[in-house]
């Protein structure tokens, strides 16, 4: 008997761990067959120009209301060589329909203009189509989508060309007036003419600079007005009183009073937690909310981004990027405004301590109704073994599963050969490629081609919800809840997230074996809340404010 | 050389035994004989002085327990540990000594007296090569001095000298696990001070992210030193960054018990009991730590949360509100900082352009 209690004390272990590491996540790049062949231009130089590490990212969204997202990659460029600089080119790729792209780029109107670093997209002028704000070190361009395809430059007749070092952006209805507002991360005043010496000079070893070597910026906010035009309401919303080194944005409701707030990711200074009180007004809330630095007190050099209720306690939890021996942040929403740091616990913590991480977004891969995290990371240095031996400049992913309690494990490495990539990667977009149920990643890198990664994993069921106003506009910022099998998953709509980029904007709930949705509860960024009572699964539903469901498309499968 | 006065600020402790005096007398002949090995003298009579001043100290002891009924503290008798306390650089031989190193290791001290007096009447030893290599080091010529350090490594392996300066120029040369290979390489031959070549082993494989070897130096640092609350609270640091909180917990109570000002380590206790949701205990661990050290502004954020979460408002502004001042003059402070060296770099690159 007592040989038997040993033998299973001894089991058990082993047990555990063979059951924490089974997974049923799989990702297969398909990159080569998806027809997406955009190589990104960095115009790496010996002066080393910080910009040349840093970007560039991409996004899904539809642009041609087909309901099948598209692709849209945003290219770097040269600062001090003009002919490298002509090579860059963003890219419009469209859906054929089926999960494969067409480059569209010629025709789309779209034009590299400078420097590029990430985008977001979302309908500004309400006319039903969704038009693309590309961010810049330099100014910034809007792009008007005119419903043939194509997209016009309307920078300068909406006044949102400002000329910083942009990163992230996102369009919200942060005063909840109707229309989409426009919230721009800036990052470091840089001169684009000459960099500081960052290394050793004698031994010749040039590094990328430090950000603190760089004065901060601060943030844009963009009101807008309702006619095409933005003002520049930075000043009087407060948020340009707070200069960071912003990188990455998610526009989120964290503490579910109903109005949007902004959470800014900083490299290597406090991140930013404005909190909307309303009017166009916001306060910052970071280190009263826990989020501004770890409990070390420390700054972290804060990249990506993303919002998500992983514990299911129906709060919007945060994840940050940060650079390598620094650990990613997770914090969870404890409610009360208040934030727990959790990485330590929650084994975020060690898994990501060698990494330089960027583009992050919570999914539920596994359609298991738990919500995973997917990271991409690669290092800033590409001289990095020479900064710090053991390391290297291309770097895996990771994929952070769900395990439940509160604890993720990551499984990168048995996640298929999309995960088995090692690039220097910066963009992570999530979104449904295929239509068949599950969330596909977008992967930018830098210098190097991007990658499209397709969901393989063993299929449960899921439900895709897309949210529309009354003009048909997506609505950013409602709040969904879906109750079934007796949890409740909530997600919002965001426009801009991650690192440089955005997701879907069609929100993804994964179901498991549960075989009917009770209830979709939708709070419209009008505060109207909307109920849809059995729903069946593995369709796409399209919930238009004030007349339910208005479309049903059956997944692909 | 001078530089490498301080060094030798070490003291090598024998078990406890009848012969103080004569263990006195072995102590300062080993002091002189590192001195006589790290400094790359010449003058042999130094070195031949040291080890009569040794073999004394050894015979000595030895006479005063012969014939004795506590024959187990007969240096001559049994190996004698030599303790890591307080050993600040490791004594370590050059070349020809390192049979008689290794022979004072194992508590053969006739042997290594014997061996020792040999060497030290050898013609020639890798000193004068040492001490040019040693030059080129010291005025930054690093890449020169690595190659004049690698002749004499291959023409004398068991040079733990050069070694040891090999991995000084390598770790200035920012060539981490080369750095850490020729530590390794020291350790075996390492008379003394074994802690501190753990200790840096432990750091550089740290930095390279090789946690499994670093925790194996960190830990072999301990079994040298347990009672070193440095030792125990860089291995708590490293187990920390592995999320073994336990672990790391149970380590930095070790801190404290042994050096109960240490206000880092209590800080770094309320931390954890704060990711623990443990709010009464993270606010006392970390008032201690800011009563100890009122400097340690980091701590105060950790307190404010923790004073927030027990809905002690006033308390959490407050701290709040002294931690964020602090949290800016840092910032300030880094940012001066990078540009005054970015600013040497230029001028550093204008003087040697590459």
């Amino acid at each position: 008997m007592r040989r038997l209690v040993a033998a299973i004390t001894l089991a058990l272990p082993v047990f555990i761990v063979t059951g924490a590491a089974q997974t049923t996540v799989r990702f297969t790049d398909i990159t080569r067959e998806s027809g997406v062949t955009f190589h990104h231009v960095n115009g790496a130089s010996s002066d080393k120009h910080l910009v040349e590490t840093m970007g560039s990212g991409g996004l899904f969204f539809d642009y041609d209301n087909d309901g099948w997202i598209d692709l849209f990659l945003v290219d770097g460029g040269s600062l001090g060589d003009a002919r490298v600089a002509s090579q860059a080119r963003h890219r419009l790729y469209r859906n054929r329909g089926n999960g494969m792209f067409d480059d569209v780029t010629g025709r789309s109107g779209i034009e590299h203009k400078d420097y590029g670093m990430g985008a977001c997209a979302g309908d500004y002028d309400n006319d039903g189509w969704i038009d693309l704000y590309v961010t810049n070190v330099g100014p910034n361009v809007l792009y008007r989508n005119r419903g043939d395809g194509s997209f016009s430059d309307a920078t300068n007749a909406a006044h949102v060309g400002a000329p910083r070092w942009s990163a992230s952006c996102a369009f919200a209805d942060l005063d909840k007036d109707g229309d989409l507002d426009l919230f721009v991360v800036n990052y470091v005043d840089a001169d684009r003419q000459k960099t500081p010496y960052c290394g050793n000079a004698k031994l010749g070893q040039r590094f990328y600079c430090h950000p603190l070597n760089y004065p901060s910026l601060p943030n844009t906010l963009y009101r807008n007005d309702g006619h095409g035009v933005f003002t520049d309401v930075s000043a009087a919303s407060g948020i340009g009183a707070y200069r960071g080194n912003g990188l990455g944005v998610v526009v989120t409701d964290y503490d579910g009073d109903g109005w949007s707030d902004v959470f800014v990711a900083n490299d290597s200074v406090a991140n930013f937690l404005f909190r909307n009180t309303g009017k166009l007004r916001f306060e910052e809330a970071a280190l009263g909310a826990g989020v501004a630095v770890a409990t070390d007190g420390k700054a972290r050099a804060g990249m990506g981004v993303d919002a998500g209720d992983y514990d299911g306690d129906g709060r919007e939890d945060v994840v940050v990027t940060n650079l390598d021996f620094e650990t990613h942040s997770l914090f969870r929403n404890a409610g009360g405004g208040l934030f727990d740091y959790t990485t330590r616990t929650s084994g975020i913590g060690f898994a990501t301590l060698p990494f330089v991480g960027f583009g992050v977004a919570f999914l539920d891969a596994d359609n298991d109704m738990q919500l995973d995290i997917a990271i991409a990371n690669g290092h800033i240095m590409d001289n990095a073994p020479v900064y710090r031996s053991g390391t290297t400049y291309a770097q895996r992913n990771l994929f952070f599963r769900n395990a439940g309690s509160k604890r993720f494990v990551e499984i990168g490495r048995s996640a298929g050969d999309g995960f088995a990539i090692e690039k220097v990667s910066r963009g992570l977009a999530a979104g449904d490629i295929d239509n068949d149920g599950d969330l596909d990643l977008l992967v930018t890198n830098n210098g190097q081609s991007a990658d499209v990664l397709r969901n393989d994993s063993v299929r449960g069921n899921s439900l895709l919800v897309r949210v529309v106003t009354q003009t048909t506009r997506d609505a950013i910022g409602a709040r969904v809840r879906v109750t079934a099998g007796g949890r409740t998953q909530i997600r919002e709509v965001r426009a801009g997230s991650s690192y440089l980029g955005q997701n879907d904007l069609r929100l993804h709930f994964g179901l498991g074996h549960v075989a009917m949705v009770d209830r979709v509860e939708v709070t419209w960024p009008s505060e109207r809340v909307e109920v849809v009572n059995t729903t069946a699964v593995n369709q796409i539903v399209t919930i238009q404010e004030g007349r339910g469901i208005v479309g049903r498309v059956p997944f692909v499968r | 050389m001078t530089r490498t006065a301080p060094w030798f600020a070490f003291v090598i402790l024998l078990v406890p035994g009848p012969a103080a005096a004569q263990r006195a007398v072995v102590v300062e002949g080993l002091t002189e004989l590192a001195r006589a090995m790290m400094m790359l003298s010449e003058n042999r009579a130094q070195v031949n002085a040291a080890i009569d001043k040794l073999a004394a100290g050894l015979d000595g002891w030895d006479a005063q327990t012969a014939g004795g009924s506590k024959e187990q503290d007969s240096p001559y008798g049994r190996s004698v540990p030599l303790s890591d306390e307080a050993a600040a650089i490791p004594v370590l031989p050059l070349a020809a000594y390192a049979d008689g190193f290794a022979r004072l290791r194992r508590g053969e001290y006739r042997d290594a007296i014997a061996s020792l007096r040999l060497a030290a009447a050898a013609a020639t030893d890798e000193r004068s090569a040492l001490a040019a290599a040693a030059r080129l080091a010291q005025d930054g010529r690093h890449v020169e001095a690595e190659r004049a350090l690698r002749s004499i490594v291959a023409a004398r392996p068991e040079s733990a000298v050069a070694h040891w300066w090999l991995g000084r120029v390598y770790e200035n040369l920012n060539r981490i696990a080369d750095a850490r290979k020729e530590y390794e390489t020291v350790v075996p031959f390492a008379l003394t001070g074994q802690a501190t070549l753990y200790a840096a082993i432990g750091r550089l494989s740290h930095t390279e992210g090789d946690f499994a070897r670093a925790n194996d130096a960190f830990e072999q640092r301990l079994r040298l030193m347990p009672n070193d609350p440095v030792a125990h609270k860089d291995l708590a640091w490293l187990l920390i960054e592995q999320d073994r909180t336990e672990a790391a917990f149970n380590e930095l109570i070790t801190v404290v018990a042994l050096e109960p000002r240490d206000a880092e380590a209590h800080a770094a206790i309320g931390r954890l009991h704060l990711d623990a949701g443990r709010h009464a205990d993270a606010i006392g661990a970390l008032r201690r730590a800011l009563d100890l050290q009122p400097t340690l502004h980091d701590a105060r954020y950790a307190l404010a949360l923790a004073l927030k979460r027990t809905g002690r408002e006033d308390e959490a502004a407050r701290e709040m509100e002294m931690f964020e001042r602090a949290r800016r003059e840092s910032t300030d402070d880094r940012r001066r900082t990078m540009s005054t060296e970015a600013q040497r770099q230029e001028e550093a690159q204008r003087d040697h352009p590459r």
